[in-house]
């Protein structure tokens, strides 16, 4: 009749942890005698390991089961394939021969080792000598003696009539598998003999073709086991390289997204952007027309104004500040050069800023009435310029034609004395010539002909200059 | 192996890689001579000593620590020493918690069916160390064992004995000291259908048997049988059956397959008939199978073989009978096997008899076919006693027209002895 459905244990199950949990026991207390084995066999009641057995079969089944796997501990190497340690090593020994000893007297099982285990005994035999441990040595030899070991040829039974179900032994939480290496398989398959002598036939092949002449069409040719060999190499370097690259892809995700520090940097990372809404041009229209000097006539400007204030108030409150004038006009040749420069320079940037303008007036077309807004257009700019010099004028005229005229005609009429006439003359001269000259400039839109004329008025006026400081030697 | 290449060997899970049965001989007792020189003499005491080269006082000492007869299991009392809560075994619990869903003591699950040991005298596989035992039971065990003895003579199964003497390794042959388990499957004579197969039909062992590896493979065929030997295929209702009138004598050819190899028995007489012409024919065909080879029976020794643990092997008789032959275990002769004799058979295998149809007391000897509603059922079994006097008058005369052919039942068949004294052969 049917179990009711109810999976069976394989009559084994559990040994292995038994005998685990037992041998760890052993080995925590670190010590390798016999006796303290025994205290800790008889703590776990290791002792009714065979009881409850009412099958005879089932128990003497079990038994050869408890065994074998007892005697497993004595070999070198364990399941996974690691190396044991002598306590454990010892351990095989000592619960084999509690073990062998615990059995019945009338139904005694041997212990089934295989040839290597057998050996692999034997030389640990040797090692105990070495290391004087009696005790062990005593039990192995007890134990031999007594034929408690059967050899075997394999571990495992092959039985035909035992697989009519398949019964899964039970896998030990502790116990760690043998961990499945990536392309085993492949490699595997790659060292078959199919493979060697797939490369022997080809080698064979090319060698045919290399004696007939046939060495040009060769070099297409390739084994199928290197292209095997390289696809395999091409996917282990992708395993190889898959866990870093998620890694790598992960950082800047979480680092951006996490600290401000990775956000301050991305913010100022980006490029700053020039755009700007048309309601926020500029409306004098500064920055399109930067090449336009109005900040430098600007500067001029006050240049200019702050050398005529220095100059005006003083001759007339004091005369004997007006020699040190006399002192500041020779250094005035050199300034004048280099305003003379700075003239120069302007002027080229009014004939640039002539042609310009010129543009829109074109486009235009003829309009008469457009034509004036768009010469109040064009002069937005430097009108802001032309206010400021025209504030100067404004100054610098009443200042200059008023007082010079009447005192000059006064003075020269009044003072007979030479140098009454030189110092009236030379503070006369100087200011005339500088509001013509800078007057004149400030006109120099009305063409090339206006521009000459001030050149000459420049030279004439040098001209004077070079007589005065003649007659004063 | 061209076996091997149709069954795909090395991906079962049951067959083994192959073996040389010679060279494991070889290895086994250069072991074992080994362990005579680890452990010589008759005690365990004085060869450690010798070995040591340690005073007696100590190694006395060693030995008394290394006693560990405090530790044999003792009477355990579940309901007073507290049962599951003081074991800590994981076995035990296991075991307690799969013997409280027993129907009974006797119930067997589908793990204890599964056992290699399964239906096996225990008696044949149990064995006594003498050195386990104390001084003082010495002389009743030996009484055990005259006893012992005599039973073995009535049932006629080997049993592990104490040893009288030592069993002398001869390293020139080390096959003659190896002993090879061999299990013999139920034949068939025909191919079994799906659901016979899958109700594992082919599994069922008839006979496990114990050979050595002096022993032939004609040893082997000798050492079981099987029903279809002792049939018969005539008519015997007006005449007496005689041993030629068996099928055994009539057609005596038969062969073991071995991997690429078919081993013969030539020697039966004049009606032999090679039965692997056939097969070789066929072979020859095919390229993949490979080549194959006939060999005498009667001259090829089990310890010569190279074979495949766990892997079915075929045994061919009377022509179309087919049984399934598989070595399982190997191991070398020791004082345990000093009384048994080789062969040895193991299984007791209860068959289901065929009682006789009137008096269902007898197991049938006799088969009656073709008969005018004598019996009720076609064919009709019937023992010796009821076949005289139901089937025939007070002279001898048959009662009507019917056919009577000697049946051997299956149970019957170990015991071939009875069988013949039955039929007064």
């Amino acid at each position: 009749m049917a179990s009711g459905g109810i999976p069976t244990p394989f009559m084994g199950t559990g040994v292995k942890q038994d005998l685990h949990l037992l041998c760890n026991k052993f080995i925590s207390m670190g010590s390798n005698r016999i006796r303290d084995f025994a205290d800790v066999f008889r703590d776990m009641h290791f002792e009714t390991i065979l009881h409850y057995r009412l099958n005879p079969a089932e128990c003497l089944e079990f038994t050869e089961y408890l065994l074998q796997h007892a005697a497993m501990y004595f070999g070198k190497v364990n399941e996974v394939g690691a190396f044991r340690a002598f306590k454990e090593r010892l351990f095989g020994v000592y619960v084999c021969y509690a073990l062998y000893n615990l059995q019945p007297v009338d139904h005694v099982c041997q212990i089934p080792v295989t040839a290597v285990q057998f050996e692999e005994l034997l030389e640990f035999q040797k090692s105990l000598e070495v290391e004087k441990l009696l005790e062990p040595i005593a039990a192995l030899k007890m134990l031999i003696l007594k034929k408690a070991f059967r050899i075997k040829v394999f571990q495992s039974t092959y039985d035909p009539a035992t697989h009519k179900k398949y019964l899964a032994e039970e896998e030990l939480p502790y116990f760690n598998k043998i961990p499945v290496e990536p392309f085993s398989s492949v490699t595997k398959m790659l060292s078959s003999d199919i493979m060697t002598e797939l490369s022997f036939i080809h080698g064979v092949y090319t060698e045919a073709k290399q004696k007939l002449g046939l060495s040009d069409t060769l070099t297409g040719l390739k084994s199928p086991l290197h292209e095997i060999k390289g696809i395999v190499e091409k996917y282990k370097e992708q395993f190889e390289s898959s866990p870093t690259n998620p890694e790598i892809s992960s950082a800047p995700e979480e680092t951006a997204g996490s600290s401000r520090s990775t956000l301050r940097s991305k913010a100022y990372a980006e490029g700053l952007k020039h755009t700007r809404q048309r309601r926020h041009l500029d409306p004098n229209m500064e920055e399109n027309f930067k090449h336009l000097t109005a900040r430098t006539f600007g500067d001029i400007a006050q240049e200019c104004l702050d050398d005529n204030d220095a100059q005006v108030p003083i001759p007339i409150d004091r005369p004997v500040r007006q020699r040190r004038r006399r002192k500041t006009t020779t250094v005035n040749p050199e300034e004048l050069l280099d305003d003379n420069a700075l003239a120069e320079e302007v002027l080229r940037n009014e004939y640039a800023a002539r042609i310009k303008p010129e543009i829109p007036e074109d486009s235009l077309g003829g309009k008469v009435g457009k034509q004036g807004t768009s010469g109040v257009a064009r002069i937005r700019a430097p009108k802001r310029a032309n206010a400021k010099l025209v504030e100067v004028k404004r100054e610098q005229i009443p200042q200059t034609s008023a007082p010079i005229t009447a005192s000059q005609i006064d003075e020269s009429f009044t003072s007979p004395a030479n140098k009454k006439n030189r110092k009236s003359a030379s503070v006369v001269e100087v200011k005339p010539r500088i509001s013509d000259e800078w007057a004149n400039k400030l006109h120099a839109w009305h063409g090339q002909v206006e521009a000459t004329d001030k050149h000459l008025k420049k030279l004439t006026s040098q001209i004077k200059l070079e007589v005065i400081e003649d007659e004063e030697t | 192996m061209s076996m091997d290449i149709v069954m795909k060997s090395d991906e079962q899970p049951f067959i083994s890689a192959p073996v040389c049965f010679k060279t494991f001989a070889f290895f086994a007792k250069a072991s074992a001579e080994e362990c005579k020189l680890l452990a010589s003499g008759s005690n365990a005491r004085e060869s450690f000593q010798q070995a040591t080269g340690l005073s007696e006082k100590i190694t006395e000492d060693i030995y008394r620590q290394i006693d560990v007869s405090h530790i044999s299991s003792m009477v355990f009392n579940r309901e007073m020493d507290g049962g599951i809560e003081r074991n800590r075994l994981g076995s035990q619990a296991i075991l307690l918690d799969e013997n409280s869903r027993r129907r009974n003591p006797q119930f067997k699950s589908i793990a204890l069916r599964s056992l290699r040991y399964d239906h096996i005298d225990h008696r044949a596989l149990a064995r006594k160390s003498p050195h386990l035992m104390p001084p003082t039971y010495i002389k009743e065990e030996i009484m055990d064992d005259e006893l012992d003895e005599v039973k073995e003579e009535e049932v006629s199964v080997g049993e592990a004995a104490l040893p009288t003497a030592k069993v002398e390794l001869n390293m020139d042959h080390p096959e003659k000291d190896l002993i090879i388990s061999t299990s013999v499957y139920l034949g068939y004579t025909r191919t079994l259908q799906y659901h016979e197969i899958r109700l594992g039909r082919l599994m069922k062992v008839t006979d496990r048997l114990e050979l050595t590896g002096d022993h032939t493979l004609r040893d082997l065929k000798n050492a079981f049988s099987c029903p279809i030997d002792f049939s018969f295929s005539d008519d015997f209702s007006e005449k007496k059956p005689s041993f030629k009138d068996m099928a055994k004598n009539k057609w005596p050819s038969s062969m073991f397959f071995i991997h690429d190899t078919f081993y013969i028995d030539s020697n039966t007489g004049d009606q032999f008939v090679d039965p692997s012409i056939t097969i070789r024919t066929w072979a020859k065909k095919f390229d993949y199978i490979g080549p194959m080879h006939v060999k005498q029976m009667s001259e090829t020794r089990i310890g010569d073989l190279i074979c495949r643990l766990g892997q079915p092997y075929v045994y061919i008789h009377q022509g179309v009978c087919e049984h399934l032959i598989v070595f399982n275990d190997l191991c070398l002769r020791d004082e345990s096997h000093t009384n048994v004799e080789f062969p040895r058979r193991l299984v007791e295998r209860n068959f289901r008899r065929i009682a006789c149809d009137t008096c269902k007391e007898a197991s049938a000897h006799w088969m009656i076919v073709d008969h005018d509603n004598l019996l009720p059922n076609s064919p009709g079994y019937l023992c010796s006693s009821c076949y005289k006097e139901f089937c025939f008058d007070v002279n001898g005369n048959k009662v009507c027209q019917f056919k009577a052919v000697p049946y051997c039942d299956r149970k019957d068949i170990g015991d071939g002895r009875q069988f013949f004294t039955e039929l007064d052969l």
